[in-house]
């Protein structure tokens, strides 16, 4: 099972991967959204992508609607994981494909009740 | 109203960062109880149906302790400028990023910038309207949000 974890923070970065290790996951990580999406290429099989929404050269929001316009990742759940928080913003990231939502700051509980939401598969 | 509502919405989120984020507590304090002299300042925009900034100042010894537990780092281990701006920038983030909650919408979050401080008094040259200003602080060193209007 494979990750994508993409935040500017390399903290948040650290975070996220140490939680998807933990979960069975190989992970992938990216600084921004182009990032992201360069490093899709090679990583197609990925199950989840957990997405920043504020970073630099391309914001979360674009990476999604970017992701959701090529057909060959429709299988990739998406996840956003931003201090992002005003409804408006929440239905138009959901509405560009974004799978779920959660706020920053965040526990691995929460992620996890997330992941059983979306049905994306985990080691206990 | 403002800054009641400000107030209580910082109240709430820095212990909850704490909390989750770095496995730790931290308290409100009555006033600054350690010089920032060395320390890191946070700084990150809000525009839009409210217009204003959010500062974070945190001294030398708290933004180590912040790193060195979101970055999982033992005490023997070294980190370095990089990574302590960093965590305070995502700490600054998720600070106005929950913030604007009680802001009227629509606002936009900039992106936060950090450097460092170099004087003891990390707001004496803000230009801003003050709504509130904050200290917090535990064991590692002490915190203070300030949160002004343009």
């Amino acid at each position: 099972m494979k990750a994508m974890i993409v935040d500017d923070s390399g903290a948040t970065r650290f975070i996220l991967s140490k939680m998807m290790s933990e979960l069975g996951y190989d992970v992938v990580q990216a600084k921004d959204g182009q990032d992201a999406f360069d490093k899709l290429g090679d990583n197609k099989d990925c199950t989840i992508a957990l997405v920043d929404w504020n970073m630099p050269v391309m914001n979360g929001y674009d990476l999604v609607c970017k992701v959701r316009a090529e057909n060959e990742y429709n299988d990739i759940k998406i996840m956003m994981v931003t201090t992002e928080t005003e409804m408006t913003q929440v239905v138009k990231a959901i509405e560009a494909g974004a799978n779920e939502y959660i706020m920053k700051p965040f526990t691995k509980e929460m992620i996890l009740d997330k992941m059983k939401l979306l049905g994306v598969p985990f080691e206990e | 109203m403002e800054h009641t509502v400000v107030t209580e919405e910082i109240k709430r989120i820095i212990p909850q960062i704490w909390s989750f984020s770095l496995g730790s507590e931290l308290v409100e304090k009555e006033e600054q109880s350690e010089s920032y002299e060395n320390g890191l300042l946070g700084r990150i925009t809000i525009s839009g149906a409210w217009e204003g900034e959010v500062l974070v100042a945190s001294s030398a010894s708290m933004v180590e302790d912040i790193a060195r537990r979101m970055y999982h780092l033992k005490d023997e281990e070294e980190m370095n400028q990089e990574q302590l701006k960093d965590v305070l920038r995502e700490v600054t983030n998720m600070t106005a990023g929950n913030l604007k909650t009680v802001l009227p919408e629509p606002c936009t979050l900039g992106i936060p910038e950090v450097t460092q401080l170099s004087h003891e008094c990390p707001f004496s040259n803000i230009t801003l309207h003050k709504v509130t200003a904050l200290h917090f602080g535990n064991s590692c060193g002490c915190f203070t949000v300030y949160v002004g209007k343009s």
